[in-house]
């Protein structure tokens, strides 16, 4: 019969449709929305609800630092210029300083850095 | 978000405070553009596909009242440039900005509209659309993740809830001016900018060891 | 059946066949042979008519300043199979020209506009040579290498000034325009009138024949782009239109010309990687791995087992994830505003948290390294990712198919529109869907297998109409075999081992010669053409792209239907802009 594969197309759609409300009534499955296990809605609320973020996720440059004991930030970063080397936008400056005794770390320190959206 | 229609800095006495509400006409007014803010369907590249997701329905915008996306820059509210601009493209980007029609926004998404990006070196990359365009909201990234552009739409939500009608740039006495369109010369130039180049293109010749090429050495 | 004792003999037998016009390359690290420009045309008749080389792959070029010449090279396969040729032409530097083979294989339209575009080099007998990826009127050509861009820095990165005194400033403000512009000398911006595409205009108007005794109607000449709602990108059609009937047709690329050739040229090698994310953005993990063949072709190093089993679940997923996009705005273009395109999203969705946890972002993904992969996976990943391809993905792909193929609607809007032939698309050069949907069954993964793509068992999946509806059946069966593949990849993949070869080093040193790789792409055949002089950077970086090779024959596709038909066959041919134009 003709238009029996639109009515089967429209079948799927009402399908999704009562999935929404059905696969939904109990709290875990709101937990499952937008994992691979999800049926009905898929919608996760941003920014009220999140997507679970792996580790590996590199969208931000940022340093790591260790607290000391009287609470500063103590920077790892020893400005060996790497990162500025190898970035194939050439996008971050470096210039260096030297610290005074440190016991068996490196002596330079990182002065500044600023990297730009920019230029 | 919290709704701050209802807080004009009046006090309404305990009993009636259920019936009775006190705004401003700002108020009212900058809450209705702010949570129907319709983005124009303009994706350039990368970006756009991140646009698209989420406008799809895992990250789904609508929830924030940007529910169509029209093509026609008649009836947006929002221009959202999503990808690298070139050269080429210029004119007609900012030919769509002139036909927007008031109020009207612009936030540039992504590195490459913000200032042109990982291509910024090349000789057919425009640096940033803010030389020719005024940009409300920049968010950066390569290409920025939806959950970053939610956050660039909220700051631009917040940003227009803050505005007053007697200061706006639209509802003053001037008329609005267009932006000029550029022109694709031997390279891409500014109708305002001429007397700077042509000052700068006739200076005396250094002699300093020029290249064989058609056009003189870069800077 | 294999080439390879046949492929060195071809050389042979052209040289004996032309001598003194066909001589061998002596160059180390280089193959193939150089072709004297006065005898170009009869050796590629020769080859397409007797020796079987009926494909054209890629035309492109290379500025060797230093000896002050240009070469032109070409790359040649057959559609039964099996490694292919590639011959060069020298043409000097001042007014080099040579003669076009587009009368031959007219697929190479667009490639030798490029060139012109790029480096000068005319090509006598071309009907139509304008410039493709830049404007009418910019002055110079940008690919030799004496032509500087305005905000050039220095010949290779990474750039003294970085590091390690590098206070950070604007790269406008070294410009004197204070921009990314450049003017000739003694150039008056006020007195400048520019061509308004007046030769493009031209060259349709030069196309359309008028019937002798035919009524004289008016034909409209209508701008379908830059911006317009099917999201394909910037890409611009001029049609001439009598009616509703397309008379012809013209695309204008350029638009997302992002200069990635030139900016290849002055990055190292392992820079170079992120940047080939950018090129078919939809899906990036397949032009990482061609880029990732072609240098360890010269490199001459293997990845070991992990790593290749990890590279091909890799590139497979992401076939699944582009197909499923591209089946979502197949539908979306066709009218169906987003429903479909919503249910193929979600399943890219997926896909991309699985890109996410592996390799850190979701879409630029820059996985890939020279000997091997960046990263092993962990064993949520693994589960993951074989809950996805064991059990969600079929399910939801019948139910796509189930959704769609089916519908009286798409079935009459897709059947007979922008038919192709077999002859045609193999001499227009397409390559991927839409080569397979008329009735060519050819697959590089088959013909010329790369990487380990000999162990698994799948089949290449064609259909024989070559219209719209069987590019997407086609697309859909490639899903299906994609999971296939995926099926025996995770029963066969080693648990533990080394994920690259060599020690792990940013700089990498490349012996001198050139490559070129190819991998079957979600669009067709991703190629990469590198030659290297034994620097840190690459002398000449070209991608054979698939999607700008492909638009060669949409005018072709299109002339005769209907302005609408012509929206939808953009859509089944499945274009990427950031392939298009780089």
């Amino acid at each position: 019969m003709n238009g029996f594969g639109i009515i089967k197309g429209m079948l799927v759609t009402l399908k999704h449709f009562f999935a929404t409300y059905w696969a939904d009534r109990t709290r875990k499955a709101r937990e499952r929305r937008g994992t691979v296990e999800a049926d009905g809605l898929f919608t996760v609320q941003y920014p009220e609800e999140s997507v679970a973020i792996p580790e590996e996720l590199r969208v931000i440059p940022f340093l790591i630092y260790t607290l000391n004991d009287e609470g500063e930030r103590k920077y790892r970063c020893t400005a060996c210029g790497i990162c500025s080397k190898v970035c194939p936008t050439q996008c971050i400056w470096i210039t260096r300083k030297k610290t005074r005794k440190p016991e068996n770390q490196c002596r330079r320190r990182l002065n500044s850095t600023s990297i730009s959206t920019n230029a | 978000m919290e709704n701050e229609i209802n807080k004009p800095g009046i006090e309404i006495p305990a009993d009636i405070r259920r019936q009775v509400t006190i705004t401003t006409l700002d108020r009212i007014y900058n809450w209705g553009r702010s949570n129907s803010l319709w983005p124009m369907m303009f994706g350039l590249a990368c970006c756009a596909i991140e646009m698209i997701c989420t406008a799809a329905s895992r990250y789904d915008f609508s929830r924030f009242g940007m529910e169509v996306m029209r093509p026609s820059p008649r009836q947006a509210d929002v221009m959202i440039v999503a990808g690298t601009v070139t050269k080429k493209m210029l004119p007609q980007i900012v030919r769509l900005y002139n036909q927007m029609s008031v109020p009207k926004y612009v936030v540039a998404m992504g590195s490459c509209a913000s200032g042109g990006g990982p291509f910024k070196e090349g000789y057919s990359v425009v640096p940033g659309i803010d030389t020719y365009i005024p940009v409300d909201v920049y968010i950066t990234g390569c290409p920025p993740t939806p959950q970053a552009l939610i956050n660039g739409l909220i700051t631009l939500q917040k940003k227009v809830e803050k505005e007053q009608i007697s200061e706006s740039r639209w509802y003053g006495k001037q008329p609005i001016q267009d932006v000029p369109i550029p022109v694709l010369g031997p390279d891409i130039f500014d109708p305002r900018k001429v007397e700077v180049i042509r000052e700068e293109t006739h200076k005396p010749e250094i002699p300093e060891t020029i290249l064989a090429s058609d056009e003189g050495g870069a800077a | 059946m294999t080439d390879l004792s046949r492929t060195p003999t071809i050389y042979e037998d052209l040289i004996t066949r032309f001598p003194e016009k066909v001589t061998p390359e002596t160059r180390s690290g280089y193959s193939g042979v150089i072709v004297d420009p006065s005898a170009l045309l009869d050796v590629v008749s020769f080859l397409r008519d007797q020796a079987g080389f009926d494909y054209l792959s890629s035309i492109t070029a290379v500025d060797d300043f230093p000896e002050n010449q240009f070469e032109v090279i070409f790359h040649l396969f057959k559609t039964t199979g099996g490694r292919g040729i590639e011959f060069k032409v020298f043409t000097g530097r001042e007014s080099p020209s040579i003669p076009s083979v587009v009368a031959l294989y007219p697929g190479a339209d667009f490639q030798e506009r490029e060139v012109f575009d790029m480096f000068g080099i005319t090509f006598d007998g071309h009907y139509d040579l304008r410039r493709l990826l830049l404007w009418e009127g910019f002055a110079g050509h940008p690919l030799r290498k004496d032509w500087k861009e305005p905000l050039y820095e220095e010949d290779i990165k990474p750039f003294k000034s970085r590091w390690p005194e590098g206070q950070g400033y604007r790269k406008e403000l070294t410009n004197p325009y204070g921009d990314n512009v450049n003017y000739p000398r003694e150039f008056d911006p006020e007195g400048f009138e520019s061509d308004n595409d007046e030769r493009l205009y031209q060259s349709l108007v030069s196309e359309v024949h008028e019937a002798a005794g035919k009524m004289q109607t008016d034909h409209l000449i209508v701008n379908l782009g830059p911006q317009h709602p099917s999201t394909h990108g910037v890409f611009r059609m001029v049609a001439m239109l009598e009616g509703e009937t397309v008379l012809a047709l013209k695309p204008v690329l350029g638009y997302m010309h992002r200069n990635h050739e030139k900016i290849g040229e002055r990055n190292t090698y392992l820079q170079n990687m992120p940047y080939t994310d950018r090129l078919d953005y939809l899906a990036s993990m397949s032009n990482n791995f061609s880029y990732a063949l072609a240098i360890e072709k010269l490199m001459g190093i293997q990845p070991p087992e992990r790593a290749e089993y990890l590279r091909v679940m890799m590139a497979e997923l992401t076939r699944i994830a582009s197909h499923t996009m591209s089946i979502g705005f197949l539908l979306n273009d066709l009218g169906a505003f987003f429903t479909p395109a919503l249910y193929a999203l979600e399943e890219r969705e997926l896909i991309l948290d699985v890109f996410e946890s592996v390799a850190g972002s979701r879409m630029m993904c820059n996985y890939f390294r020279f000997g091997g992969v960046v990263r092993d996976i962990t064993e949520n990943d693994f589960a993951m990712i074989k809950e996805l391809v064991l059990n969600r993905l079929p399910r939801k792909i019948d139910e796509l198919d189930r959704y769609l193929t089916d519908n009286e609607i798409v079935r009459t809007r897709c059947e007979n529109v922008g038919v192709l032939t077999a002859e045609e698309a193999i001499a227009y050069s397409a390559a991927g869907p839409i080569l397979r949907a008329s009735g060519v069954p050819y697959d590089i993964r088959r013909a010329d297998p790369y990487s380990i793509y000999d162990r698994f068992d799948f089949d290449v999946c064609y259909r024989m109409h070559g219209d719209v509806f069987d590019r997407y059946l086609v697309r859909l069966d490639e899903i299906r075999q994609s999971l296939k593949i995926l099926k025996q990849v995770i029963q066969q993949i080693p648990s533990e081992g080394p994920i690259v070869t060599g020690k792990v080093q940013y700089t990498t040193k490349v012996p001198p010669g050139e490559a070129y790789s190819r991998v079957e792409g979600q669009r067709g055949e991703l190629g990469f053409y590198v030659v290297s002089d034994g620097k840190p950077n690459p002398k000449r970086y070209h991608v054979r792209a698939p999607s700008m090779i492909n638009l060669t024959s949409l005018a072709k596709m299109c002339v005769g239907g209907k302005v609408a038909d012509a929206v939808t066959i953009l859509g089944a041919v499945d274009i990427v802009l950031g392939e298009v134009d780089r």
